[in-house]
């Protein structure tokens, strides 16, 4: 077991070292661990077969995908990676992208509320989470490295390297770094037809996106110590990256490019945290980070690549958390904690925000019911002083070990970001963050056969969007400003179901998920921009000896890039199918994998005007020792 | 030159360029009937231009007067095998002869059709293009050039002059990302915005048109010029205003206007008569009288859009707020055109999320009717 003991890790182990008074109410709505985590190429591409989830990704090497939880829009997921949140306070959106997944050893994603009492005052407050954690390194006593070269369609290289070692019993370290290159061209359709008086006519003509081409490097440094009763981390992240910006597809004179843009990153992260069990009945917390993120955007004239303009932005921000879990009692926990942020952005204009999080919690649990409830103190000041309540209550019923049922309400907030600030007018009043009410109840059933495993899980939910921020052009066109004018009501339905059969070297297993959301806009009646009404995605896999096998489709619905739902903004619904063949050599810590996505070259589009590549494969091989 | 100018949004245009029409048979395109009142003077069709969600598709609808139709997209109808349509941001438009002349802005180019069966003629690369002009045997282009906004260098931009037969181009250099274009007296002249710069231009070049050079640039007394109309003895010129932004103590950023949209006229010797009171943006001209609409609230910070009829002949106008008439309805003004047979006065209320509409008002700005048109309507032509 050689190929495992460095990388990978039992999905459970960091939950076995959770300190004894931290209490989890009820478990995530989704998620992924171990090898599968660890081989997908990005974090969006391990969490979107996730219900209730859409991922929007401008497609390509470099493209920009953020995650969109029940319609909410990106701003109302928060990413946190060991408890500390990943952020950006100018436009509210992260790049999931550039999360590598390497290294990790789960990703869950909490619908509502995490209802756990230690954790840090921040993690209370947003609609939903998503909870990146680092896998510890292997418990057995030996250095270990991990080398791995991927490479591919769009001449992607992508060589990476880990090296983990325990120096003592309670310290270890992992150090990794990674490096991908892809020039990113891809072939996609440009296609219209229509009736005329002489009949069905229209084009259909290939074109090749270009100046979509990625260089980055990420390294990444974490120490482990684990001493009896605690656990403490640190982690140093880099990132550096150049890359092309292809701009939408639209109709441009053939001489000229669509788009000579570009962007370059450079940011590091510093975060440190620590949970400690005082006594037998009490746990502390403690977390720290600074985070620097520098963008620097050209904007390079299609027509003349001399002539740009450099738009710089550098953005920074510190972050400190403390709080604490008590047992009361074997049926109550409570849980406090404290966190302040301060973020900056310095550009051609300069905002700047200090944010006070406080929160509260308890957890009940009698027989087989369990409760949380929580309250979420927000002041911020800086760029509008806003002050800001999200309470949170959670009933869990679990009658027996096959079903759970489960209840949630919540009330949270985002505040308007740097970007939207600068949109405002003189005259406009004060921006108001943007609320989110949630209810949302489920079951769950499990089972297990001899050779068998069924595991099924619903949810419904309504959720209501209140003083949605949008910019509005109110009276002149040539003068936008931003507003607390929108309102979404969202109705939703996830439902999934899985299989598995193992028997001997045998697994063979199935998973189906299906999304329902009617998420309307209050002002025009229509379904919100890029939410598909109906949405599915099935997996099947079949492991045996060394190999496995996996294939996967995602299918989605019409959507529309503008709620009026015009046909102008119309989105085509799509399918794709994608497959993977993996080998691990027996004893040898040698692993291959092949990687074959849109088998059946769909022409789509996620974002209206940004094509999705077609048919592409990818290969990678993988050494440990 | 011309004792009658050719400009922007000039129904004068349009009514030299219908005396001169051929007996095409009209084409048939399909479109939803519409009740849209009375005959409209001496003009069958209204052409409306669609400048698209940036950077979506623009289109061209069109309003058939005689057979109260409505016809949606009629370039795509005529021309349903042309890769992508008419092209994006289209900016503005122009008929000459049996051509229609369609500046489209992010496509980078200049595309002519056959009127009224809107067959593709002919498509002219022309960098950025922004208003249309035409004189004699050209049509004058203004361009921004390969500008970009907030540059590092500051890019002037161009005038495109195209040969009406043989597509063939010539530029001339010319202020900041200029707008709009008149011809007066064999002189071309060019308002020039600066919108890129964070200084904004306050130049109107002049071209001879006869040589095709620039003969000298003139102050305007306002910044951020931006459309422009000749009448027989001087040149409007229209300007976007002026913004800044400060941060107040909370740390919100605040946007306030430190100038007004506004109006100057100047004669051919540079001559300016500035309009206090007028806040126009876009602007028409129907016989001597120049209608045009603009914020009058602005300087505090408010919304009061206007409607100013401004009597080119003398030195007054008449103002008339959008809430104290029926133009109460009209939210976002984005086009104007005022009907010079009988007055009636066309106002796009534009969308870029979704459609616009288009009202109809008669000479007493009494509501006349309504239709429902593209995406971000921008631009009106009557024929």
């Amino acid at each position: 077991m050689t190929a495992s003991r460095a990388v990978a890790q039992e999905a459970d182990s960091l939950n076995a070292a959770r300190v004894t008074a931290d209490l989890r109410v009820a478990p995530p709505a989704a998620a992924i661990a171990g090898p599968r985590l660890r081989s997908a190429v990005n974090l969006p591409a391990a969490i979107r077969e996730f219900s209730g989830i859409q991922l929007r990704d401008y497609g390509g090497a470099g493209g920009l995908k953020t995650i969109n939880v029940r319609s909410l829009g990106s701003a109302h997921t928060a990413i946190f990676l060991d408890g500390l949140p990943i952020d950006n306070a100018q436009n509210t959106q992260v790049d999931l992208g550039r999360i590598s997944t390497e290294g990790l050893e789960r990703v869950e994603l909490f619908q509502g509320q995490r209802a756990q009492t230690l954790q840090t005052a921040r993690e209370y407050g947003s609609a939903s989470s998503l909870h990146l954690t680092s896998a510890l390194p292997s418990p057995e006593g030996r250095n270990g490295f991990r080398v791995r070269l991927r490479g591919g369609s769009f001449g992607t290289i992508s060589p990476s390297a880990a090296w983990e070692s325990r120096w003592t019993p309670v310290l270890s370290s992992r150090v990794q770094a990674g490096f991908t290159h892809a020039h990113g061209r891809y072939p996609f359709h440009v296609k219209d037809f229509r009736d005329t008086p002489e009949g069905y006519k229209g084009y259909d003509t290939v074109m090749v996106r270009q100046n979509c081409d990625l260089t980055e490097f990420r390294a990444d440094a974490q120490l482990f110590y684990t001493p009896e009763g605690g656990r403490y981390n640190i982690r140093v992240s880099g990132y550096d990256a150049d890359r092309g910006i292809p701009g939408p597809v639209y109709k441009q004179a053939e001489r000229y490019p669509l788009s000579n843009d570009r962007q370059s990153d450079r940011s590091l992260s510093i975060q440190a945290g620590g949970e400690q069990e005082l006594t037998e009945n009490l746990s502390l917390l403690a977390r720290a980070k600074y985070a620097r993120d520098r963008l620097k955007y050209l904007d390079i004239s299609e027509l003349d690549p001399s002539v740009s303009a450099i738009w710089d932005y550098l953005l920074q921000s510190g972050y400190l958390s403390t709080g604490l879990s008590w047992k009361a009692s074997e049926q109550w926990y409570f849980g406090g904690a404290v966190d302040g942020q301060y973020e900056t952005l310095q550009s051609r204009v300069s905002a700047q925000r200090k944010t006070l999080f406080a929160a509260i919690s308890t957890c009940f649990l009698e027989g087989p019911w369990r409760a949380s409830a929580s309250a979420q103190f927000q002041h911020s000041r800086g760029a509008g002083t806003y002050d800001f309540l999200s309470p949170s209550f959670l009933l869990e019923w679990t009658p027996d070990r096959y079903w759970e049922f489960g209840a949630l309400l919540k009330r949270s907030c985002r505040l308007p970001s740097f970007n939207d600030l600068y949109y405002s007018q003189v005259t406009v009043r004060k921006l108001q963050p943007e609320q989110v009410y949630q209810a949302a109840a489920h079951w769950s059933w499990n089972r297990r056969y001899p050779h068998w495993y069924f595991q099924a899980r619903e949810e419904l939910y309504f959720n209501y969007v209140k003083d949605k921020l949008i910019a509005v052009p109110n009276g002149s066109l040539f003068r936008w400003s931003m507003y607390n004018l929108g309102g979404v009501r969202i109705l939703g339905d996830e439902i999934n179901a899985s299989a598995n059969w193992y028997s001997g070297p045998w697994t063979v297993g199935g998973t189906a998920r299906y999304t329902y959301q009617w998420a309307r806009d209050t002002e025009t009646g229509g379904q919100i921009p890029y939410i598909p009404l109906h949405s599915a995605n099935f997996r099947i896999f079949t492991q045996w000896g060394g190999w496995s096998v996996d294939l996967q489709g995602f299918v989605t619905g019409e959507r529309f890039s503008s709620s009026t739902n015009r046909r102008d903004f119309r989105v085509a619904p799509w399918t794709t199918w994608d497959a993977s063949v993996a080998y691990a050599f027996p004893e040898s810590g040698l692993s291959l994998r092949l990687q074959l996505n849109n088998l059946l070259n769909e022409n789509y589009e996620i974002i209206r005007q940004y094509p999705m590549p077609g048919f592409n494969v990818f290969g990678t091989l993988e050494y440990v020792f | 030159m011309k004792k009658i100018a050719l400009l922007v949004f000039s129904a004068v245009l349009v009514a030299i360029a219908s005396c001169t029409k051929e007996n095409t048979p009209d084409p048939k395109f399909a479109g939803i009937d519409v009740e849209v009142g009375e005959q409209s003077g001496s003009f069958n069709k209204l052409y409306i231009l669609n400048e698209g969600a940036y950077p979506g598709a623009s289109t061209l609808d069109l309003l058939d007067f005689k057979n109260k139709k409505f016809c949606e997209d009629i370039f795509s109808q005529a021309n349903p095998e042309v890769v992508q349509g008419l092209g994006n941001t289209a900016n503005d438009f122009i008929v000459v002869d049996n051509n229609m002349w369609v500046a489209l802005n992010a496509s980078n180019q200049v595309a002519v059709l056959h009127m009224p069966d809107a067959k593709l003629v002919k498509v002219i690369e022309v960098e950025s293009p922004r208003y249309l002009v035409a004189d004699g045997g050209y049509v004058y282009a203004s361009s921004y050039g390969a500008a970009v906004y907030g540059g590092t260098d500051m890019i002037p931009g161009k005038v495109y002059r195209i040969d009406k037969k043989s597509y063939d181009t010539k530029t001339v250099e010319v202020g900041y990302q200029p707008e709009g274009l008149a011809v007066l007296n064999g002189k071309l002249y060019v308002a020039n915005s600066g919108g890129y710069n964070w200084v904004h231009d306050n130049r109107i070049s002049v071209i001879d048109i006869a040589s095709f050079k620039l003969d000298k640039h003139i102050e305007a007394p306002m910044t951020n010029l931006f459309q422009m109309v000749a009448t027989d003895d001087q040149i409007w010129v229209s300007s976007y205003g002026e913004a800044s932004w400060y941060q107040d103590a909370d740390g919100n950023w605040l946007s306030s206007v430190s100038a007004p949209q506004g109006l100057v006229s100047m004669t051919p010797a540079g001559q300016f008569t500035t309009w206090e009171g007028v806040h126009a943006n876009k602007m028409s001209l129907s016989g001597n009288t120049l209608v045009c609409f603009g914020n009058d609230a602005e300087m505090s910070g408010g919304y009061d859009n206007c409607v100013y009829f401004v009597n080119t002949k003398g030195t007054n106008f008449q103002k008339t707020h959008f809430a104290d008439s029926d133009l109460k309805c009209v939210v976002n003004p984005y086009a104007i055109l005022m009907n010079p047979s009988n007055n009636d006065l066309y106002i796009a209320d534009a969308s870029f999320t979704g459609g616009s509409k288009l009202h109809c008002f008669n000479s007493a700005l009494r509501f006349k009717w309504t239709v429902n048109t593209g995406v971000g309507t921008g631009h009106l032509l009557l024929q």
